[in-house]
Order: C-alpha cells, then sequence, then structure tokens
C-alpha cells in the first residue's frame, strides 16, 4: 500500500533558538543584528550537507560553494519580499558533522537575515497494483468511451459488490452529470508537486501543460526566457533540470498515478477517465509536472519544495496539487509549521497571493493537499494550513478509508479507497482508485491513499473553474472555495460502526470518524449548480421555521459547526425579524413576521469545529450569502402553489 | 346538484310519460350544457403559463387536461426546479387545488379568475392569506424544461437532485 509522504521520524517543536512565535514579520530587520534569532528552525531532520541562507543585499565576498535558491528570481518581486523570499541561498557545507558550527558561524555574519535548515522530506515505499480489466469492462456503456471508467467506482459508483462487500452506490464524486455540462477547460493549469508525470502517456499526454516555446526551441536553451531551462511539461526540481524523469527505474509512478485522476484524457477510446480530463475535444485541464521527488525513497528538501511553489505561480498554474506532507500531528497549529517550515510556508503564501492569481476566474490560486495516511486525529501539514484545503479518503462504502487522518485541519473527504482483506479474493484491488501508470510498468495500476484522494478535489476545482468561464462567473477564491467545501455528499449518514482494516489489522471502530474528515464527500455535480446559483430557502410568514442548510452548506450541513448569523438592519425590516435568526441543531431557526425577500450571511468552519491560523490547527472559514424568502403560505413541497 | 335537481323535480311529477320526456330533455340540455361549461372552464385553464409573482422569482406552469400539472419554478438563482403533480377545478367556487407528486398539497387552494380572452390568469389565494399573482399565457421555453431539475425541498439533501437530460 502506497504511504506518501512522512516524515523521517517524529519532529520536535522549534528549538529556543528559533524566532518567537509571534514573531512573523517575513521582513523583521531584528534579526539581522541578533545572531541567536537567525537560525529559524531545528536541524533534527535536516539535510546535513547545506543551509538555507538569507542575505541582505549582495552575498558577501568569499563565501564560497553557494547559489541562490530560486533557479530565477520570483517574477513578482513585491510579492517575493513581501514573504521574504528574496535573498535566498543555498550554502554548501562540506563537513556533515559541523552543518550547526557552520549554521552559527554565518548567522554571525551580519548580511545573514535568517537560516533555515533543509528538512527533508521522503516518500515512503510503495508501488502501485497492477490492474487487469474486470468483467464489467467489455459490457460497459458509459458516457465516454473509455473503457477502463467501468473500474473507476471514484467516478461512476453503481453498486456493483465488486468493488466492495458493502459498496454503496453514489459512493464517488458524482461527476458523471457534471460531465454534460463541462469536462475541464484547457486554460486551467494545475501543477502536480509530485514524483514525475510521464508527459508522453498516451492517457496523459493531449492533457499536458506544454511549453511551446521550449517545446520548439533549442536543447539547452532558455527559449521562453522564464529562466528555466527546457521545461517543456513543467521542471525537475530534484536535478535542476527540464528533463521530467519519469522512466527511470525506481520511480514507482505515484505523480503519473496522481495526474491522471486529475485529467486522464476522456474520450480517447482508451484507458481510464480523469475528473476534467474533458470531453474528447481535447479541452481537459492541463498537468504541470513540478518534480519533487525522483524514485522511491526519494527526498525533497525544502528548496526544492519552495521553488516548487514559486515556478508554478510564475509559470501560470492556478491549483498546486499536492500529496505529500508530514505526518499527522508532527505539527499541531499553523504557527508551529511555519517556523519550522518557513521557506516552503513562504513559497505557499506566494502562489496564494492575489497578486500571482493565475486564474481569470477567482482572485487567488488554490492549494489542495492530502490529508495523511497515519490514521492520526490531525491533518498533515501543509494541508492543514488555514488557507489550503486538506483532502480525506473514503472507499466504496462511503466510509472513511482506515488510514486516513481526521480531525483538526482536514477540509473534505473524497474516494482514495481501501483494500478490503478477505472480502473480495482476488480482486480486493478494486476497492482501491485505478489511474494512469508509467508505461513502463504496466500503464494503469491501482493504488490507495489520500494522496489518491486529494486529486479528485484539484480536479473537481478545475471542473468549476471551467464551467465558471462558461457561465461568466467570477469569484473571490474565498467565496469558490467556501462552494467547494459545500458540494458535499453527507458520507457521515453511512458510518455504522464497522471495523476498519489495514493489512488486515483491526483498527478501531469508523464512529470514531463521524464529523471529523471534513465537510463530507465531494460532489462535482453540485459544486456545478452552486455556480449556477443557490435557491433560495422559503420560510411561512408567522411561523418559526427550521430550515435544512444542505443547499448552501451540503450534505452534511446539520453536522456543521456555524459560527454565526448576520443580519443587516435591511434584512430585518425585509422579513419582520423581531428574533434574531439562530442555528439550532444544524438548522437556520428563523421567524418572518412578514412577507418579503432578504439576504442574511452564515458563517461556519469548512471541516471540524475550529478554525486554523495562527496558533490552531482548525478548518477553512466559510462565509455563505443565504438567501430567504417569506410567504404568507408555503407547500411542504416547497413548490410555489 | 343539477343531478339532484332532476332527481327531486323526477320524484315530483311522477311518471307522466311527457313530463319524463320533458324533463329528460331539459336534463339532457343542462348537462350539454354544465359539461359545455366545465369544458369552457377546464381549457382556460389548460395551457402554458408564466409568471413573476415577485421579484427574483419566475415560474413556469403547465396544466394538461387530463388534470395533471408540471410547475417550473426559479426562486433566486440557479436553475428551474421541476415539480408534477394533480389539481382539480371546483367550478361552482371557481377555485383550484392541487396536490404534488410527493403527495404534499398545495399551500392553499387558489380562486382562479381569467381576462376577457383568457390569455391573463389570475391566482388568487383562497384562504386570504395574500396577494395573488397573475400568469401570462406563454410557452414554456425548452431551455427552461431542458435545463431543470427536480425539486430540493429545504428539508432534502440535494442527493435527490438528478440530471434530466
Amino acid at each position: 500500500m502506497i504511504r506518501f509522504v512522512k516524515i523521517i521520524t517524529a519532529v520536535a517543536v522549534v528549538s529556543a533558538i528559533a524566532v518567537s512565535c509571534a514573531d512573523h514579520s517575513f521582513l523583521s530587520t531584528e534579526k539581522i543584528n541578533s545572531a541567536g534569532t537567525k537560525v529559524i528552525n531545528s536541524p533534527d531532520y535536516a539535510a546535513d550537507d547545506i543551509l538555507l541562507v538569507r542575505f541582505a543585499g549582495e552575498v558577501p565576498a568569499g563565501l564560497e560553494d553557494i547559489r541562490p535558491v530560486f533557479t530565477v528570481p520570483p517574477r513578482n518581486v513585491e510579492a517575493a519580499r513581501k514573504y521574504g523570499l528574496d535573498g535566498w541561498h543555498i550554502v554548501k557545507v562540506k563537513n556533515p558533522d559541523l552543518l550547526q558550527a557552520r549554521a552559527g558561524e554565518l548567522a554571525a555574519m551580519p548580511e545573514v537575515i535568517e537560516i533555515q535548515y533543509s528538512n527533508k522530506m521522503v516518500l515512503a515505499s510503495g508501488m502501485g497494483h497492477p490492474y487487469s480489466p474486470s468483467s464489467r469492462v467489455s459490457a460497459y456503456d458509459g458516457p465516454f468511451n473509455d473503457p477502463y471508467l467501468a473500474d473507476q467506482w471514484n467516478l461512476i459508483n453503481d453498486g456493483d459488490p465488486i468493488f466492495a462487500n458493502n459498496v454503496q452506490e453514489g459512493a464517488d464524486i458524482s461527476v458523471r452529470d457534471a460531465w454534460t455540462l463541462t469536462g475541464g477547460d484547457p486554460s486551467d493549469i494545475v501543477a502536480v508537486c509530485d514524483t514525475p508525470v510521464q508527459y508522453n502517456h498516451p492517457d496523459l499526454a493531449a492533457n499536458m501543460w506544454v511549453n511551446d516555446k521550449e517545446k520548439n526551441g533549442l536543447p539547452g536553451v532558455d527559449d521562453d526566457g522564464n529562466g528555466y531551462v527546457d521545461d517543456v511539461y513543467g521542471y525537475n526540481f530534484v536535478i535542476g533540470k527540464g528533463e521530467i524523469t519519469w522512466d527511470v527505474p525506481e520511480e514507482y509512478g505515484h505523480g503519473t498515478h496522481i495526474a491522471g485522476i486529475i485529467a486522464a484524457v476522456n474520450g480517447n477510446g482508451t484507458g481510464v477517465c480523469g475528473v476534467a480530463g474533458g470531453t474528447g475535444a481535447s479541452d481537459g485541464a492541463r498537468i504541470m509536472s513540478c518534480q519533487l521527488y525522483e524514485g522511491d525513497y526519494a527526498e525533497a528538501g525544502s528548496e526544492q519544495t519552495a521553488e516548487a511553489f514559486v515556478y508554478a505561480a510564475d509559470n501560470g498554474a492556478s491549483i498546486i496539487q499536492a500529496s505529500f506532507g508530514l505526518a499527522g500531528g508532527t505539527y499541531k497549529s499553523d504557527d508551529a509549521y511555519m517556523d519550522a517550515y518557513p521557506l516552503e510556508y513562504r513559497a505557499l503564501k506566494y502562489f496564494l497571493d492575489p497578486s500571482n492569481c493565475n486564474s481569470d476566474i477567482i482572485d487567488g490560486n488554490i492549494a489542495v493537499f492530502s490529508a495523511g495516511n497515519e490514521f492520526q486525529p490531525f491533518s498533515s501539514y501543509p494541508g492543514a494550513l488555514a488557507d489550503c484545503i486538506s483532502v480525506t479518503a473514503f472507499a466504496p462504502d462511503f466510509i472513511p478509508s482506515g488510514y486516513t487522518n481526521y480531525g483538526a485541519g482536514c477540509n473534505i473527504a473524497a474516494p482514495g479507497g481501501a483494500f478490503y482483506e478477505g472480502n473480495l479474493d482476488e480482486a480486493e484491488n478494486r476497492s482501491c482508485i485505478l489511474s494512469t501508470y508509467p508505461e513502463n510498468k504496466g500503464s494503469y495500476a491501482y493504488i490507495d491513499g489520500t494522496s489518491m484522494a486529494c486529486p479528485h478535489v484539484s480536479g473537481v476545482a478545475a471542473l468549476g473553474l471551467s464551467y465558471a468561464r462558461k457561465l461568466g462567473k467570477r469569484y473571490t477564491r474565498d467565496e469558490f472555495v467556501s462552494m467547494l467545501l459545500t458540494s458535499t455528499d453527507d458520507l457521515y449518514a453511512y458510518i455504522d460502526g464497522r471495523p476498519r482494516y489495514i493489512n488486515k489489522t483491526l483498527y478501531k471502530s469508523s464512529n470514531i470518524y463521524i464529523g471529523k474528515v471534513g465537510t463530507g464527500a465531494v460532489n462535482a455535480w453540485k459544486f456545478l449548480m452552486q455556480i449556477e446559483g443557490t435557491p433560495w430557502l422559503q420560510t411561512t410568514v408567522g411561523q418559526t421555521s427550521a430550515l435544512s442548510l444542505d443547499p448552501y452548506f451540503g450534505g452534511a450541513s446539520s453536522m456543521m459547526t456555524y459560527l454565526s448569523v448576520s443580519v443587516s438592519d435591511q434584512a430585518r425590516e425585509a422579513l419582520g425579524l423581531k428574533e434574531e435568526p439562530a442555528i439550532k441543531d444544524g438548522k437556520l431557526v428563523i421567524n418572518c413576521t412578514k412577507a418579503g425577500s432578504a439576504k442574511i450571511t452564515i458563517d461556519a468552519v469548512g471541516g471540524g469545529s475550529d478554525l486554523g491560523g495562527g496558533n490552531a490547527t482548525g478548518g477553512y472559514k466559510i462565509s455563505k450569502t443565504v438567501s430567504i424568502i417569506s410567504r404568507s403560505s408555503v407547500s411542504a413541497s416547497g413548490g410555489w402553489f | 346538484m343539477v343531478l339532484m335537481d332532476f332527481a327531486l323535480s323526477f320524484a315530483k311529477f311522477g311518471f307522466d310519460s311527457m313530463k319524463i320526456y320533458k324533463h329528460i330533455f331539459v336534463f339532457l340540455s343542462v348537462l350539454l350544457l354544465f359539461t359545455g361549461c366545465g369544458k369552457t372552464l377546464q381549457k382556460k385553464i389548460v395551457g402554458e403559463w408564466h409568471s413573476e409573482p415577485m421579484e427574483n422569482v419566475s415560474i413556469y406552469a403547465a396544466f394538461a387536461s387530463d388534470s395533471s400539472f408540471e410547475l417550473f419554478q426559479k426562486v433566486g438563482d440557479g436553475r428551474y426546479r421541476r415539480y408534477s403533480g394533480t389539481y382539480i377545478l371546483d367550478k361552482r367556487s371557481s377555485t383550484v387545488n392541487g396536490t404534488y407528486s410527493d403527495g404534499t398539497s398545495w399551500a392553499t387552494a387558489y380562486e382562479v379568475q381569467y381576462d376577457k380572452n383568457s390569455d391573463r390568469m389570475y391566482f388568487i389565494p383562497a384562504d386570504g392569506s395574500g396577494e395573488g399573482w397573475e400568469f401570462v399565457r406563454e410557452s414554456i421555453p425548452s431551455e427552461v424544461c431542458d435545463g431543470s431539475i427536480l425539486p430540493v425541498k429545504s428539508s432534502e439533501a440535494y442527493d435527490k437532485v438528478l440530471w434530466l437530460l
């Protein structure tokens, strides 16, 4: 079973030499004259041969083995300075035993602002499981002519027990109907920050982001002038070259699998379908391969991850798809993560800054991360950050997968699959997620994990951008993400306390997941319907009504944590409100004394019971405008008569 | 009522053949007249109508001669929601009432009035609960029918929403 990224061992919180948690000014000049506060994270898991050093102005003469972190300076100089991305260099350390001593030496230099150890993250072992088409394939009549769609329960789950003994029809992302409205749009670029994507895979090639100037240019030349040589399909940040090394023997295909979930080419008569893979007219979302790992047990340093985020921002990606992170519970607040991984954090903020938005639909880019596979009651970081989306996993029975992290910081659930030991004999793979795989390893394979759940949400986000473009609608990022997080099915209704198994080991009752894997199971159709517009809630004059908020907050609205109900004086007057509306048992309780219509605002937590940010790990703040119409008589059916 | 009147007349005047013929003639005439009236009333409501009863609300209704109806309603944003059911015209009181296909009743019965050409129809809540609204005879645009989705009750999850294409 794939386990995506884990830190090598547990991580301690930032040591006393780190900067104060309260001081998050990226440009703080106080650090310059205080050697003790210049080293900003712990060296416990650091690469032992480099230090990341930020200089004020020019690099002092005499320093050897030094090069900038960013191959080219971030395009947006103002945003780079805003987040403290300027001046960072990689300083080579010849003797690993002297890593901390060298950090101390550098900290004493007046030109040095801050120093970060390059904390490494690794991909745990794991391979895709071989795929052989099921009996469903030959007889399948789906919306596209891609034959293996028959085996993709994550996209269309018709309740066939071949997927799982307790399979639930509809335990998918409801994309079939969404595809009648849109299949994606090439102008929406998803940066897959992962192992390499096989860019020439027959089921991916047509949906790869292609840098035409580099493709049609000269080898070894930066034809488009973006500072990166030969970055045709993305960039390999491991070796610092444009070559995406999907075909090295030890590469196990994680990134190729993820790319297929997002945008395997639909309607090409071969293989699988992708969530935003188009409608067969070369109209799918585009995949940019930002290679952070190479081969099994590969490592990605802070500088590589940071550069990938900046590259994605500077080269057109509007969504970062990142199925990696630190083990759930490693950090338990945004501040703690930020202090330990400042360079990546700042690069992520750079990507998210509105001034770097690459979308014509929303005013800021979107970052989607996996929640992690450690069965911990916390989301992994960076996904747990308040302004990122952290995705948990469920299986074909709509029950959260046994491995998924849950609890604080988890925002929404998506199909991640699970192996159901003993249930399905030789076919147990079919409970996992089928997607593209490197051709030299079988072309298609099953994997399970929150790594696989995450790209479903990235794909649905891309579908939403595409459909909003069709309708000529624009949103703030918060509005868009709020709609995404509230376009859900109530998977909690299916949790029945049955135990979960991992590798034939009994885990706890699935009841522990109730209310803790996010706002619900992502639903592409509902998301597109929210983009079209949300119907008004009707209530009867003179009666106290308890209105379900499902249309506004998703299928699990009754389980959400609501923060406030805000009513303007104008709305109060229009509806004749003599008592303040309130949320009770997950419903809006309101008593209108006169007929009319008005809008009120309801804030809620997108995943969990507390908001994230600062010294906490928590959910995304969702703010929705709810339209109320009050009439003298209302039918219980909701019809106007 | 007509039948009852006829029965009373029949009992009162006995079995005199002329009178029987006379009463049969009267009965048939009245029956014919009433049936014709019924058809006229029915015909008036049968057809497709459009109304915007208040700001941000748009309704298309189709009343069929078999007493079934379809309602396409957009309240606020988004698509038209499609409802269906059956209706009953009370000819004497000129009111219409109905039941949705999920078994729930209309909010109230409505007194129905028409303009001279029957191109406009007025629904006035029979319970006096509020002001009525006006329908204009108008074909339901195909995009309204084709793009509509099944209703979403405030008490119901979106799970029930189905794509109808």
